[in-house]
């Protein structure tokens, strides 16, 4: 069921070309890099599962590990924000990921490439491959803890602020099935893996849109 | 519609591209393999067109036309002949004779799919989908898994490539329904004519054509345009004839006897209960034709027995749909089997493909669009039904003819698929492969589709 991953990438990348084309006062920069970053990663997995790429790893490492969560995490909040903070945040963590694309792209790649199986999910693999430093776990996790943490505690909020908790349900959802294959890394692909790619796409997309829908009107 | 012309230059960019990449992937166009079915439509390229013979003879019309038309002065001769089942793979080679064919099979398909994205770009509306939808549409159809088997030189490439056209046609025909222009009427017509007489199994398209294009003279019944009823009737009078006069000309052709042998080894031979069913219908199961009940299929000592051969022609096509009339639950688990079966194999397995040429990433990303996964009906089926209600929640009669378009493609893929399956027990992935494709294909077309329906308002839309 790897179609389902390229499927995902697709919807990803449309997504995201949808949501940076919406015109300024409904336009939402994190929103925009959130997707754009997902995309990347998702697509970083096609590569990798086509033979061992040093950057593509790398890149995959930085957008699905760390500013999926970040951007994402800023993005639920983005709207609430006044227009001087939300540049002031945007750029801090604009910064902050540059620091970390520094840090990641000098992380070296064990040069094992005959135990690497492109077969093989990417997520067991990834710490063997990259031989991360503390200054780059501590980055990489506290930008993901914060981004999760933020996207969790901002979608509740929008949704009970709102009255409308439910649909705060498919971004929750989404978070637990971002973090799933971080925590417990699977070992072999399965129906299921390949779900828990593809699914926090239409989640995220579908639980930013409901979440926007009502605060518009 | 207007276009702009940023939108047209990454349109005309993403072409120039991707017809690129096609021709710069793959060996000589005029490079082929051959099979056994090659000589036969050789054979039958050599008789006389204006006789009934000719349709009814050993291999469909509308091959033995393309080899009596691009026939050269020396004729044709196999010197590169492929035989999967004997493990017999060879590598592409110009055959004497047959380079005209192979490149006719290329160019078909080249401007089939050329077509499809072009009828895409014409009728999204959204610049987003009508890139994304012609850039799928061109890669699905240029990747290996579907460009090789025009270097095959059997009725497959052809009947595929026709099978993509029909569908750029009626997509443009529905997006503009009912007020359809007469020569896209007649160039669907004559599509739709060659694409019958291609393959038999194709022919099990038209009932599905005819229950689609009933719903679509109601549903614009209601609409403010009219459809012509003398047209309509005509036009499903001609589609009718058409499933008779080609029925017909495959049951004298006896074309669907080897498959008969093939489902009486394969299903009931194997069943005591189904033997029974048959030998109650007069089929002679003498010790002589029980003798051959291992046999692997295709066996051809069959034809050399009398009596069965007269009992086949008189009674075998009518106890066999008896058959599967009567046992549906035999009939939908062989279908479910033979449906998974179908989708085991996404290349050709006639030639083996020169890494040298063909980028293995090629064939990787060929892989993912064409999945060995049946999960892809499904995720079609899913992607239908969000269409249909974007469709119906937009109240645009421009979607819901579209709408409409795409569900009958997909329920006649499925039925062609059935009769595939049913029709033959052997070579289940060579002969399905004119469905699997198309199911394949639409999960990724459906994706434009789905994406221009929710992103444009009806209100958006100047009406045509």
């Amino acid at each position: 069921m790897a179609y389902l991953l390229l499927l995902a990438f697709v919807c990803c990348a449309s997504f995201t070309v949808l949501l940076s084309s919406q015109t300024s006062p409904k336009r939402n920069i994190a929103l925009v890099l959130g997707f754009g970053f997902l995309s990347l990663s998702l697509l970083m997995q096609l590569v990798l599962g086509f033979h061992l790429d040093e950057s593509a790893a790398k890149l995959f490492y930085l957008s699905r590990f760390v500013l999926v969560p970040a951007w994402l995490g800023l993005a639920v909040w983005f709207p609430r924000l006044e227009p001087t903070r939300q540049k002031k945040l945007a750029a801090t963590l604009a910064l902050v990921s540059s620091a970390g694309l520094i840090l990641i792209g000098n992380t070296a790649i064990t040069r094992a490439t005959d135990w690497y199986t492109p077969e093989l999910p990417i997520y067991p693999q990834i710490s063997d491959l990259l031989a991360t430093n503390r200054p780059t776990r501590w980055l990489a996790g506290s930008l993901s803890a914060a981004g999760l943490a933020a996207l969790a505690i901002g979608s509740l909020y929008t949704a009970t602020k709102l009255r409308i908790w439910p649909r705060a349900i498919p971004v929750l959802a989404a978070i637990v099935l971002l973090a799933l294959p971080i925590l417990w890394p699977p070992a072999a692909w399965s129906p299921a893996g390949y779900m828990l790619e593809a699914l926090p796409v239409f989640l995220l997309f579908f639980g930013f849109s409901w979440l926007a829908e009502k605060r518009t009107r | 519609m207007k276009t702009s012309v940023r939108v047209l230059f990454a349109f005309g960019l993403l072409l120039a591209l991707l017809v690129s990449l096609r021709f710069g992937s793959y060996e000589p166009i005029n490079y082929s393999v051959s099979n056994y079915d090659t000589q036969q439509f050789v054979n039958t390229s050599r008789l006389d067109f204006f006789t009934p013979r000719f349709f009814t003879s050993d291999r469909p019309a509308t091959i033995a036309v393309a080899y009596k038309l691009l026939g050269t002065p020396d004729g044709y001769e196999i010197t590169n002949m492929s035989s999967p089942g004997d493990f017999l793979s060879p590598p592409l080679a110009s055959q004497p004779g047959y380079g005209a064919v192979a490149s006719l099979q290329h160019l078909l398909s080249i401007a089939g799919w050329l077509a499809l994205a072009a009828a895409l770009f014409r009728n999204l509306r959204h610049p987003l989908p009508r890139l994304l939808g012609p850039a799928l549409v061109l890669l699905f159809g240029f990747t290996p898994q579907a460009a090789e088997w025009n270097y095959v030189l059997m009725s497959e490439p052809i009947s595929i490539s026709l099978f993509i056209l029909l569908m750029a046609l009626s997509i443009e025909i529905s997006a503009h329904w009912p007020a359809v222009s007469a020569w896209l009427s007649v160039g669907w017509g004559g599509v739709l004519l060659l694409w019958v007489f291609a393959r038999d199994t194709n022919t099990y398209f038209i009932p599905v054509l005819l229950v689609g294009l009933a719903a679509l003279w109601l549903f614009s019944r209601r609409g403010r345009y009219k459809t012509p009823v003398r047209a309509f009737w005509l036009f499903a009078a001609g589609l009718l004839l058409l499933f008779v006069v080609q029925t017909r000309a495959a049951q004298v052709s006896g074309r669907w006897i080897n498959p008969f042998f093939n489902n009486i080894l394969g299903h009931v031979f194997p069943n005591a209960e189904y033997l029974n069913f048959f030998e109650e219908r007069g089929f002679p199961a003498t010790e002589e034709v029980l003798a051959l009940r291992d046999s692997p299929f295709t066996q051809l000592k069959f034809f050399d027995i009398p009596y069965l051969l007269d009992w086949t022609r008189q009674r075998g096509s009518g106890t066999y749909l008896a058959f599967i009339a009567t046992h549906p639950t035999w009939a939908w688990q062989t279908f479910a089997a033979g449906t998974q079966v179908s989708f085991t194999e996404n290349s050709q397995p006639f030639f083996t493909r020169n890494d040298d040429i063909t980028p293995n990433w090629f064939v990787y990303l060929g892989d993912l669009m064409h999945p060995k996964d049946d999960s892809v009906v499904f995720v079609v089926l899913g992607e239908l039904a969000l269409f249909a209600y974007l469709a119906t929640r937009a109240r645009d009669p421009r979607l819901s003819a579209l709408a409409i378009c795409l569900a009958v493609f997909f329920v006649g893929e499925m039925a062609m698929l059935f009769v595939s399956i049913l029709g033959d027990a052997a070579g289940t992935v060579r002969h399905t492969i004119g469905s699997m494709i198309p199911l394949r294909l639409s999960m990724w077309m459906l994706l434009a589709f789905i994406f221009d329906a929710a992103l444009v308002r009806p209100s958006q839309v100047s009406r045509r």
